[in-house]
Parts: structure tokens; C-alpha cells; sequence
């Protein structure tokens, strides 16, 4: 698994709110990128993107060589071809969910299931492990990696906020996927927990492509980011 | 010697340590394994989110109708006719509540995986359904004696249920819920009347509907499972 | 990870395995991966002389130190060795694994043979002299303490063929004993 580099292309996402994304080009990865820009400015957009849960209304999106979206030149021929290439991108977009870890940006972690198993059940709808015992193992080290493996028993209803935010991000991380996205994780971290969080991204940033959104920008800095995506009403704003 | 012993070492060690982290599986799901259910599937199914309150509708359901049993004001028939028009909308209710992203947190981290949406939804909705259908057969041993009639509401709940999948992976599932839930009560009541006869909609043409709409909610369900295949999460 | 086990082993060196298992029996996880640092690899290399399956090996591996957590607290000291405890817990859930699959051809299962007990012993002295088929059973059944049914399941032979050996052994071992 090497780190995936993504493509965006044209990029429309249109949301009821009348708000619009546009990215017209934008390269990510590999390493980390962190997204910056003010609540409202697309950020969580972007990124819903970029982990294949929000489809553009136009554009064309590529990851590691291979077309997971294009509503560029969508016309209405229903023709083979059309066809065929819908199948190629089923394909590619299941390729990248494979090696894609999500974080989103709301608590995503249910209140009644117990830690480890909130943990395990997204290790089995990201089809980890070849079997339970190896894919438990991986919850496992997930767990450690943030620090929650001895609170495996417990109802994620329970927990503090900065808690449940580290068992959403374990169940990002598991299995070392390649691309991660990750949607404010320092969101409601104690000053240990982000140092915590710092040290599981940069171990993780060489063999991975990892996108951050945050509004922490001394925080981002300690990443030493590859680059820095300044979002601003919708429109990408490039940093080094 | 033994190759990559070290490394199997530490493996192994993560798979105790694992054993030891996690709470002990459900009862439920314990039972699902004992049933041969494919390790993966019983975690699915067992986490399925507002399981419960599919059996806690269900078990209003049912409620309800044992304690009509005692108004004299209602006859046999009446209260039949209330039992198979409320039994098909418990899975609508289900459904509706067990996808989205109201009900399960974790849904865009779902729409993130690669498990297949279609897969996902299937087997939430077979849950929601045998859970609700249980509770439904025993609501129906409690049902004055009407022969085949007493089981005339399972074709009915296939037919509202695939209703709501199919059209729900267009319209969202609370919207296609609403619908089809109104528009069943609506269509029973209008047949009732016109027939003059509380059960008339279910006997065997209204089977023969239920089955025919069924089978049809079933293809477009499949056909467009694309739509299922995710990029809807906004 | 072998960074942290060293650090581990080293905190809890001064402590007896008697002591490690009685913290365990307490709940205590790191007494716990103390436990495995110090007896895992050797159970695993005396597991695989048993059974070449490195699978079944894992799993018997795994399910051993999940019975130790759990069932830390039924091990009594009574100056028995912790590691001989171990043992018998491992070879069992060994055989729980081999009964579950297919029985395997016994080459397959015995890669090395396990080396005699302790040399200059009477029992090593003994046991070389028995043709080795026998010295499998004998070592099963006595040594490790296994039913017939168990040695059986262990060696891949017939419950008949292990009582037969018994007997023949039992009676090589008479006539040396003379």
C-alpha cells in the first residue's frame, strides 16, 4: 500500500444552503495536508469529498491514477461505453474505499455500543483482517494508538468528549489505511491528547496520504504538513 | 527454526490482548453465530442501530391490539382488521429508523467503507424485519381464530418494506416511509369501505397485489442499487 | 514492540512467575504481557514440535493465554512450576484445535522430535532406549499427563494404536527395569 496522490478537477458540489464548492485544481498528498479556513468556508465539504461521501455536481476527481468521479461531460447518451466506464469507476471508488480511513467532522461514534465494538463494527464495514481474530488484533492496536484500549468495555455514551473523539479517530485508523481524512480530530483533544494525535500522524505520514481539516493553525504547524489548502467561501486558496 | 517467530509473537499477543479488551459478545449475537450466521454478518446485524426500537414499535404494536381485545365495542373482525393494517407499517417504521443519518451516527463513516450500501441496507432491513415479525406472530396467537387470515399481513409487510427500500434509496428512507405508511392506511381504508368488509384488503386478491408489488419494489431495488453505492451523503 | 516488551520484562524482572500470576488473577493486564514475554516463545517453539500447523499453533497460542486470563486466579502455588502450568493449558488447547480440523498425517504434525528429558535422568535413560514410535506415546501420556483419547488426537493415531504402544512399552520398560 503506497501512499495514494488524489486529483481534483473542476470540482462543483452545490449544498441545499446555497452554498457552493468549487475547487477548478487541487493535488493532494502524499503525506499531510492540512485544510484550514473559517467555519462555513468548505472545509468539511471538501473533505466529505475527498473520502467518497459527497458526490460533485460537476468534476473529476482521480485517486492514485484512477477516475473515482467525473460528472464533467455527463450527457444523457445511455450508450455502452457510458456504461462501462460507470463500472470502471464502481471499481476505482471501491479500490479507495479499501485503503481509506474517515473521520468526520460530527461525533460519529454511537452512544449504546461499547468501545471496542463501535471500533470493530467499522473495521468490518471497512472489511479489515482476514479473519475476525486478525481483524479484532487490529482494532487492538488502534486502540492503543489513541490511548483507549483499557476502556474497551465501556459505552462510548459514557465517555467524555475527547474520549469519543479518540475512539472515532481508532476507528480511522485502523488497519494502517493509506489515505486518511480526517475531519478536525484535535476537535475537543486536552493538551497530552494532541500531542498524542500529532505523534500517530506524523509515525503514519510516511507510507500514507493524510488530509487534516482544523482551525488550530499552531497546532497544524507541529505537523509539519507537506502543504496547507486555505479554504475561503467555497474557493481554495493555495499556501506552500 | 521457526520462521518470522518474533512477529508472530507479537501478533498473537495483539489477539489475546484483543480477547481481553472487547466486552463479551450479545446474547443475541452469540445466538446468531451458534445459528451458523457468517462472524462478520452477526457484528453487522447485532449493531444494527435502533434495533430496539423496532421492538419496542413492535411490541406497542402488539400492545395495543391485546388490549383492544378486551373493548367490547370493537368485534373480532375490527380488531383483526387493526392488527393487519398496524403489522406491515412496524418494518416501514423500522427502516425508516434504522437508516440515515438520524438514526445511525456512524453513517458517513458507513458511506466511507467499502462494505456495499445495498449489503448494508438489506441486512438491516432483514433484521428490523424478522425482529418485528416475531413479535407480530405472537401478537397473532392472541387473535380471535379467523383461519389463514391471522398470517394475512406478511405479504402486505413485504410489500411495504420493499416499497420503502426501493423507494427510499431516491427519496431518503424517512421520506419514502412517510409514503408508503400513508399511502397503505389510505388504500386499506378505501378498500375496506368500498367492500363493506374491514378484511377485504387482504384476502386473496389483495395477496396476489401485495406479492405482484413486492416482486416489482424488489427489482427496482436491485437495479438502482448504484443509488445504495453511496456518494448521498449530504 | 520489542522496545516496550524489554521494558516490561525488565520492570516486572525481580518478580516470581507465582507473583506475576497471582497479579494477574488480580486484573492486572501488565503482569499479564510480562506473563507472555517470558513464556510465549517457548511455548510456541515446544507447540510447533507437536504440530507443524503454524495456524493451529496461533490459535492454540491465543486461546492458552485467554484461559490464563481468565482462569488466572484457579492457579494455586504449590511449588509447582508456572511454566508446566502453561504447558498443560497450551498442549490442551492444541488438541481442542486438531480435533477440530481434518486429523492431519502425523509427519506433518511432527517436525522435530521433542528432545528426551533432562540427560543423566533415569527417565532419559529409559525413554532412548524405547523405538521412538513409542517414546511419543509414552512421553503424551505420562510425561504430559493426556488421556489416551488426547494423545490420540495429539499424534494422529488411533485411540487403539496409542493403548497398543502403551502396553508394548509398558512391557520393553519392565524387562529393562529387571
Amino acid at each position: 500500500m503506497t501512499a495514494p496522490t488524489l486529483h481534483l478537477d473542476g470540482i462543483v458540489v452545490r449544498l441545499a444552503e446555497r452554498f457552493t464548492l468549487t475547487v477548478d485544481s487541487l493535488t493532494v498528498g502524499p503525506g499531510i495536508t492540512v485544510v484550514q479556513g473559517a467555519n462555513g468556508s468548505g472545509k468539511s465539504t471538501l473533505l466529505r469529498l475527498l473520502a467518497t461521501v459527497v458526490a460533485p455536481d460537476a468534476g473529476r476527481i482521480t485517486v492514485a491514477g484512477r477516475v473515482v468521479a467525473d460528472r464533467a461531460d455527463r450527457t444523457d447518451r445511455a450508450d455502452r461505453a457510458d456504461r462501462a466506464d460507470a463500472a470502471a469507476i464502481d471499481a476505482a471508488l471501491l479500490a479507495t474505499r479499501r485503503s481509506l480511513g474517515y473521520l468526520p467532522q460530527h461525533d460519529s461514534v454511537p452512544p449504546r455500543l461499547r468501545v471496542f465494538d463501535h471500533v470493530d463494527l467499522v473495521a468490518v464495514m471497512r472489511e479489515l483482517g482476514t479473519d475476525p481474530r486478525s481483524r479484532r488484533a487490529m482494532v487492538h492496536r488502534a486502540l492503543v494508538a489513541v490511548g483507549m484500549d483499557d476502556l474497551g468495555a465501556e459505552r462510548c455514551g459514557r465517555l467524555s468528549g475527547g474520549q469519543r473523539r479518540r475512539v472515532a479517530l481508532a476507528a480511522a485508523l485502523a488497519g494502517r489505511p493509506s489515505l486518511l481524512v480526517l475531519d478536525e480530530p484535535d476537535a475537543s483533544l486536552d493538551a497530552d491528547q494532541l500531542t498524542g494525535l500529532t505523534r500517530a500522524l506524523t509515525e503514519r505520514a510516511g507510507d500514507a496520504t493524510i488530509v487534516v481539516a482544523t482551525h488550530h493553525a499552531a497546532w497544524s504547524t507541529t505537523l509539519h504538513p507537506a502543504q496547507t489548502v486555505q479554504l475561503h467561501e467555497g474557493q481554495v486558496r493555495r499556501a506552500a | 527454526m521457526i520462521p518470522d517467530l518474533d512477529a508472530r509473537l507479537a501478533h498473537n499477543l495483539d489477539v489475546v490482548m484483543a480477547g481481553i479488551d472487547a466486552p463479551p459478545r450479545s446474547r443475541f449475537e452469540r445466538l446468531l453465530l451458534r445459528a451458523r450466521v457468517p462472524e462478520p454478518t452477526a457484528r453487522l446485524v447485532a449493531a444494527t442501530p435502533t434495533l430496539r426500537i423496532a421492538w419496542f414499535v413492535s411490541v406497542a404494536v402488539v400492545l395495543l391490539f391485546a388490549s383492544s381485545a378486551g373493548d367490547t365495542t370493537w368485534d373480532d373482525a375490527g380488531r383483526l382488521a387493526v392488527l393487519l393494517t398496524l403489522a406491515p407499517l412496524v418494518p416501514v417504521v423500522g427502516v425508516a429508523l434504522a437508516y440515515g443519518s438520524g438514526a445511525d451516527r456512524a453513517h458517513e463513516v458507513s458511506l466511507a467503507a467499502p462494505l456495499s450500501g445495498l449489503r448494508l441496507v438489506l441486512l438491516r432491513t432483514a433484521t428490523v424485519l424478522a425482529a418485528s415479525a416475531a413479535l407480530t406472530l405472537l401478537g397473532v396467537l392472541l387473535a380471535p381464530s379467523a383461519g389463514w387470515l391471522r398470517l394475512a399481513w406478511l405479504l402486505p409487510a413485504a410489500a411495504t418494506t420493499a416499497t420503502t427500500l426501493a423507494i427510499g434509496t431516491r427519496l431518503g428512507m424517512r421520506t419514502a416511509a412517510g409514503v408508503v405508511g400513508t399511502a397503505w392506511i389510505m388504500l386499506v381504508v378505501a378498500i375496506a369501505q368500498t367492500a363493506g368488509d374491514a378484511a377485504a384488503p387482504f384476502r386473496a386478491t389483495g395477496q396476489l397485489v401485495a406479492l405482484a408489488v413486492a416482486a416489482l419494489a424488489t427489482v427496482v431495488l436491485v437495479t438502482g442499487r448504484r443509488h445504495l453505492e453511496h456518494w448521498d451523503g449530504r | 514492540m520489542p522496545r516496550r516488551a524489554d521494558t516490561l520484562v525488565r520492570v516486572d524482572q525481580e518478580r516470581s512467575d507465582a507473583a506475576v500470576v497471582a497479579a494477574i488473577a488480580a486484573g492486572d493486564r501488565r503482569a499479564f504481557e510480562t506473563l507472555y514475554h517470558r513464556h510465549a516463545r517457548m511455548l510456541m517453539v515446544r507447540l510447533h514440535r507437536r504440530c507443524g500447523d503454524p495456524e493451529l499453533v496461533d490459535t492454540a497460542l491465543q486461546d492458552t493465554f485467554l484461559a490464563v486470563w481468565r482462569s488466572a486466579g484457579t492457579y494455586r502455588d504449590t511449588g509447582g512450576e508456572v511454566g508446566a502450568w502453561l504447558w498443560t493449558i497450551a498442549l490442551r488447547k492444541l488438541i481442542d484445535q486438531l480435533r477440530r480440523r481434518p486429523a492431519p498425517s502425523p509427519a506433518a504434525t511432527l517436525p522435530e522430535p521433542e528432545p528426551l528429558p533432562a540427560p543423566g535422568t533415569r527417565a532419559h535413560e529409559l525413554l532412548g532406549r524405547l523405538p521412538a514410535e513409542l517414546h511419543d506415546v509414552v512421553r503424551a501420556v505420562y510425561l504430559d499427563g493426556l488421556t489416551t483419547a488426547e494423545a490420540a488426537v495429539l499424534l494422529g493415531i488411533p485411540q487403539g494404536t496409542v493403548k497398543s504402544r502403551l502396553a508394548r512399552a509398558r512391557s520393553v520398560l519392565q524387562e529393562d527395569l529387571r
